[in-house]
């Protein structure tokens, strides 16, 4: 169990007590905050419709406690909640199991601030982007409500230090303006993996890689195709940049010779400048 | 400002931190029943589709610290959230100004409790928001314990909740005759003295011209709409479709004679 300090700065002078609307507007931000960044490591995609898998649900039951303007959370880490998960053949590779759901979503909320054209402080181009979606935007966009409760900025003490102000807003709704809409693709690929428990698979296009997820479970003619050529026809989401972040496909197939050459290239689509 | 505790009996062993669910449910349940019972005490009507008027909103605006198993909320009374209710010439009658909206849910929580005959402080969508309660006890709660009145709620008392649900008889068309009280042009609200039997019931119009109001006021009307009934049977609210003047009208005598 790790606990995170949050220090909320707010006009009012009670230091003791919290406006429950302020309360839950910030703890709205955090939770489906934290199951969005967790579920964008795992599956490229931070929201999807419907209920969140079981795990995603208990790597987010956080519990509170409130004193002196700060708020303290305690957060189980991903190996006290499902260690199953992580043991033998780990099914998430991509998450460290001693980090906590929190963890995931302060790296997304700094990369969303840092890496921002907006911001002053710049992080590694390798790094940026993957860490948040159109939808993950959205969600910190929430943190808008809690700004209009009086707050004047709310600063995650642990971690990176990240610090929100009304500032961030500003950001978070320029890179959600900036997103290219989705579009249909065709692109030929190694196909690397393939995990049928979330139907995720990675795709390495000339040494890039990009999850897929596929809309229907994997047929065992996909499992023959693992380390082959494959072409996948989907719809690519992408990044604040332009750079594909995700395919959905419902078709994995073995392309012709003619099919390898026309769709070898990833597509970059320009992002709209930011002023 | 008034403070009101409620001590939440679980098994968990931290008594200074409480589970971000089991407060969201308990929060949900306590802001959305301190809106639906003010709201009945107003419009004879807990929810109604669509936002809930802003002197709602300002009346339950809540802040909270939690600690040794206790939840601690702070309610402002009505006439620090909202005077202007309280000055106007259309104020709402049936407030108490120094109450506060958590009042107002505690003593609904009462009359249920109680099994009283005040069974028009709820109706079925009260009750429904109470059955929230469950979501708290899924949560590893035993019991809470509200107010200072000793209250207690647990998941035998939802299983209540939703006998008296089932008890409430359904909504059904209705025609009424009788002498129109008052029309509150805020909410579109009215009180209908009965013919014959002079009993007062609260119901809501479909919006009205000044003028249309003037006529009708402190007249003998006919109305119609669908009646809304308390546990008991009683007609709790009448939403009205046609209010009409009676004029000795040929229907007015065969509605009277109905009753």
């Amino acid at each position: 169990m790790q606990t995170y300090k949050i220090e909320i700065e707010t006009i009012n002078t009670d230091y003791q007590m919290i406006s429950v609307t302020l309360l839950q507007s910030l703890l709205w931000v955090i939770t489906e905050g934290s199951k969005g960044a967790l579920r964008l490591c795992t599956e490229g995609r931070s929201t999807v419709r419907g209920a969140p898998p079981q795990w995603v649900k208990h790597a987010t039951n956080f519990s509170i406690a409130f004193k002196d303007k700060k708020l303290y959370i305690q957060s189980p880490t991903l190996q006290e909640i499902t260690p199953e998960l992580f043991q033998q053949n780990n099914e998430f590779p991509e998450l460290s199991s001693e980090r906590t759901s929190l963890d995931y979503f302060q790296d997304s909320l700094a990369i969303a601030i840092l890496s921002s054209p907006l911001s002053n402080q710049k992080v590694e181009a390798s790094m940026s982007n993957l860490l948040y979606d159109k939808a993950l935007l959205e969600i910190f966009y929430g943190f808008n409500k809690v700004f209009q409760q009086g707050v004047k900025s709310i600063h995650f003490l642990n971690g990176n230090g990240i610090q929100i102000t009304p500032d961030s807003i500003s950001i978070f709704r320029k890179l959600i303006s900036i997103v290219p809409f989705p579009c249909q693709i065709k692109i030929v690929g190694i196909l690397e993996s393939i995990r049928n428990y979330d139907r995720t698979f990675n795709l390495v296009v000339n040494d890039y890689l990009l999850k897929g997820i596929s809309k229907n479970m994997f047929s065992k003619e996909t499992d023959t195709m693992i380390g082959k050529e494959v072409l996948v026809i989907g719809i690519a989401y992408f990044t604040s940049i332009g750079k594909i972040l995700r395919i959905e496909t419902d078709k994995i197939m073995i392309p012709e010779e003619r099919e390898k050459k026309l769709w070898k290239k990833l597509p970059l689509l320009r992002a709209e400048t930011i002023e | 400002m008034q403070i009101y505790s409620i001590r939440i009996e679980n098994q968990s062993a931290d008594s200074h931190t409480i589970s971000v669910t089991l407060l969201q449910a308990l929060l949900s349940v306590l802001i959305e029943g301190s809106k639906g019972a003010l709201r009945l005490r107003t419009e004879g009507r807990s929810i109604v589709r669509g936002a809930p008027p802003q002197w709602i909103k300002s009346a339950t605006t809540f802040s909270m610290t939690f600690k040794d198993k206790q939840l601690q909320i702070g309610s402002p009374t009505l006439y620090e959230s909202v005077p202007e209710l309280f000055h106007e010439t259309e104020k709402m009658e049936g407030l108490l100004p120094e109450n506060t909206a958590i009042d107002y849910f505690q003593e609904s929580l009462i009359a249920i409790l109680n099994d009283e005959p005040e069974d028009h402080l709820y109706d079925k969508a009260l009750l429904d928001l109470l059955l929230g309660f469950r979501n708290i006890f899924y949560q590893g709660v035993d019991s809470i314990h509200f107010f200072t009145d000793g209250l207690e709620i647990n998941l035998g008392t939802t299983k209540y909740f939703k006998n008296l649900v089932d008890k409430i008889p359904p909504p059904r068309r209705v025609k009424m005759a009788g002498k129109l009280d008052d029309i509150r042009s805020n909410d579109r609200t009215f009180k209908l003295i009965t013919t014959p039997n002079n009993v007062i019931i609260k119901g809501i119009t479909q919006p009205m011209t000044q003028k249309e109001v003037q006529v009708l006021l402190s007249e003998e009307v006919l109305i119609s709409g669908i009646a809304f009934y308390t546990t008991s049977g009683k007609i709790l609210r009448i939403e009205t479709d046609q209010i009409s003047l009676a004029n000795a009208h040929d229907e007015y005598e065969k509605v009277i004679c109905e009753i």
